[in-house]
């Protein structure tokens, strides 16, 4: 175990502890105000309402030292470049202060897409762009633990997908570990070798990227996660077919090949539709049979479906006057005709 | 003839003064000044309310409580005139050394005053990411917060320079206006005033005035104030 951290929240008054193993990506995750931040500063050694009890790297105690002296980086999540230097400048500001090499700098600046950027000034960069050159200010000073906080926020999907390919082939690359904020579950599928969730300053789930199945963020559109295979691919119609507790799923082709490791999918619940009998002449490709497992109705128009997929559980968000229609009820076996699937490889 | 250039050598080793005493006093001020100013602009506390005040009080004191004041602690019976005496083996009242000090202390709001409100500027989450990047607080005072507070840096300078230049009630009350030691330009126009030769209160007044008023301008055409200030980011 490579990184152990021991703290007490100064305000809410409860512990958190916990151990990662080294050169892994966690992914800490959870809604607004439930201590991410906080967690992320006090490892960087800045302030924050954590009382710091342990804090060891390779068993050697750093919590007494200054942020600068920590083999730490904490990328925050507004950039907060520096306004006075180019872009050139920023990203070589760690470099040089830290142990960064400068043959980092080509790949870096390739692979985040910012190439365009050196010479501007902070003050003339999107929020996205902003973001990319922090992560590669951070990249760059080549700590031995990297901490990310929603370092992409400001970037659209195809962006952060590109960009977090790229963040999960340089951090095996160059065995860096890393603590990653997201509220983004396919950006944390995509890069988590073990995910923590935390509600309250606690940890309410630690471990494999399973655990966010089935996840709800209250700040996030309701979403459902689940856990699918390869079968096979369909070439002529560019499309895969994905086994979800032995149903069959067809989604836009992976790249992937291998058949044994988990494609996590996230589906948002308001994509999902209910029908008691199998709809025939359908356009939508994916029909799953499920069981109504509860029908929550306390929403203002909504009424939120918990449906069972064999052991896992599939949100639907459809109107109280279908569930009165339809009159639908728990226990029931309903068909769930499935609109949109994202998917990270 | 030999009257004018006794005058004008008299003049001469006025402005010399002057210039010298602004010039040294600015310095120290440069160097004594910033780390007050960065303790007073993080956080508020009672330590730094008096410190805050004490810094201030010179710009509402009348200078010649201040000159009486350092008057009384410079004389040659107090341990401060006495640790001087041995020390350079020269008495500290009435010598340039006294209105140096008397001169930093009079001067030192106009200059920590501008560099504390652009401290208070810079936002703490830049000096975080510098922090994490790895450099020590030193490196960040010169690498951050000297470049990004540029502007305030010379505008204190010059408040600094030109305040000195135009104070009266320290330097009479402490320097004793000794010619070609502690005689500068103020009291050198009240004595001409005094003598009545008002050719030459006139050059030394206008040569102020033009001075102080070319130090103004060019301070606000370097600071315009609709102008966004420097360090302002996206």
């Amino acid at each position: 175990m490579s990184l152990i951290f021991k703290a007490h929240h100064l305000v809410s008054k409860v512990d958190i502890e916990f151990a990662l193993p080294d050169q892994t990506c966690t992914v800490v995750f959870g809604p607004s105000g439930s201590g991410k931040t906080s967690l992320l500063r006090a490892i960087a050694g800045l302030s924050s309402p954590l009382a710091v009890t342990t804090l060891a790297l390779n068993e050697v105690d750093i919590s007494q030292l200054p942020p600068h002296r920590r083999p730490t980086v904490l990328s925050a999540q507004n950039a907060a470049l520096f306004p006075h230097l180019t872009v050139q400048q920023n990203l070589v500001y760690g470099l040089n202060r830290r142990e960064g090499r400068a043959s980092d700098l080509n790949p870096i600046v390739e692979g985040l897409g910012i190439a365009a950027l050196l010479a501007r000034m902070p003050s003339s960069l999107s929020g996205g762009e902003a973001q990319r050159v922090a992560l590669g200010r951070a990249l760059l000073a080549n700590p031995a633990w990297l901490l990310l906080d929603e370092p992409l926020t400001n970037l659209d999907q195809n962006a952060r997908r590109h960009i977090v390919k790229f963040l999960n082939h340089w951090r095996k690359q160059n065995r860096m570990s890393v603590l990653y904020v997201t509220h983004d579950i396919p950006e944390a599928l995509a890069l988590a070798n073990q995910v923590m969730t935390l509600t309250d300053g606690k940890i309410i789930k630690f471990g494999s990227p399973d655990i966010l199945l089935g996840y709800q963020d209250p700040q996030q559109e309701l979403s459902s996660v689940l856990s699918a295979h390869l079968s096979r691919h369909h070439k002529d119609d560019n499309l895969s077919e994905l086994l979800i507790e032995g149903n069959r799923l067809l989604i836009p082709e992976v790249s992937t090949l291998d058949t044994t490791q988990p494609l996590y999918l996230q589906i948002a619940a308001k994509d999902v539709s209910l029908a008691l009998e199998r709809p025939e002449r359908t356009s939508i490709l994916n029909l799953l049979r499920c069981t109504i497992a509860s029908i929550d109705t306390s929403g203002r128009t909504g009424a939120t479906i918990t449906l069972n997929l064999g052991s896992q559980q599939l949100l639907a968000k459809i109107t109280r006057r279908s569930v009165r229609e339809l009159d639908l009820r728990v226990g029931q076996e309903v068909w769930a005709q499935i609109k949109g699937v994202s998917l990270q490889t | 003839m030999t009257t004018v250039i006794a005058a004008a050598n008299m003049t001469l080793d006025v402005l010399t003064t002057t210039l010298k005493l602004a010039s040294i006093t600015t310095l120290i001020l440069l160097f004594v000044s910033p780390p007050i100013a960065w303790w007073l602009s993080r956080g508020h506390s009672w330590s730094r309310s008096i410190v805050e005040a004490v810094v201030a009080l010179p710009l509402v004191l009348p200078p010649t409580v201040l000159g009486f004041y350092l008057l009384i602690f410079f004389a040659p019976d107090t341990v401060v005139g006495q640790t001087w005496q041995t020390l350079t083996g020269s008495p500290l009242s009435f010598s340039f050394s006294a209105l140096v000090i008397g001169s930093v202390i009079y001067s030192i709001p106009f200059v920590v005053q501008p560099l504390q409100s652009a401290f208070q500027h810079i936002p703490m989450g830049t000096l975080e990411s510098a922090a994490s990047l790895g450099a020590t607080p030193l490196d960040r005072f010169l690498s951050i917060v000297m470049p990004l507070c540029k502007r305030s840096f010379i505008t204190a300078a010059c408040l600094g320079f030109a305040h000195t230049v135009g104070e009266f009630g320290v330097v009479l009350m402490i320097g004793g206006n000794i010619p070609g030691e502690t005689q500068v330009l103020s009291i050198a126009l009240f004595d001409s005033v005094e003598r009545l030769n008002f050719a030459e209160a006139h050059a030394v007044a206008g040569g102020l005035l033009v001075f102080s008023l070319a130090v103004l301008i060019s301070l606000y055409r370097l600071n315009p104030a609709n102008a966004q200030p420097s360090w302002v980011s996206r």
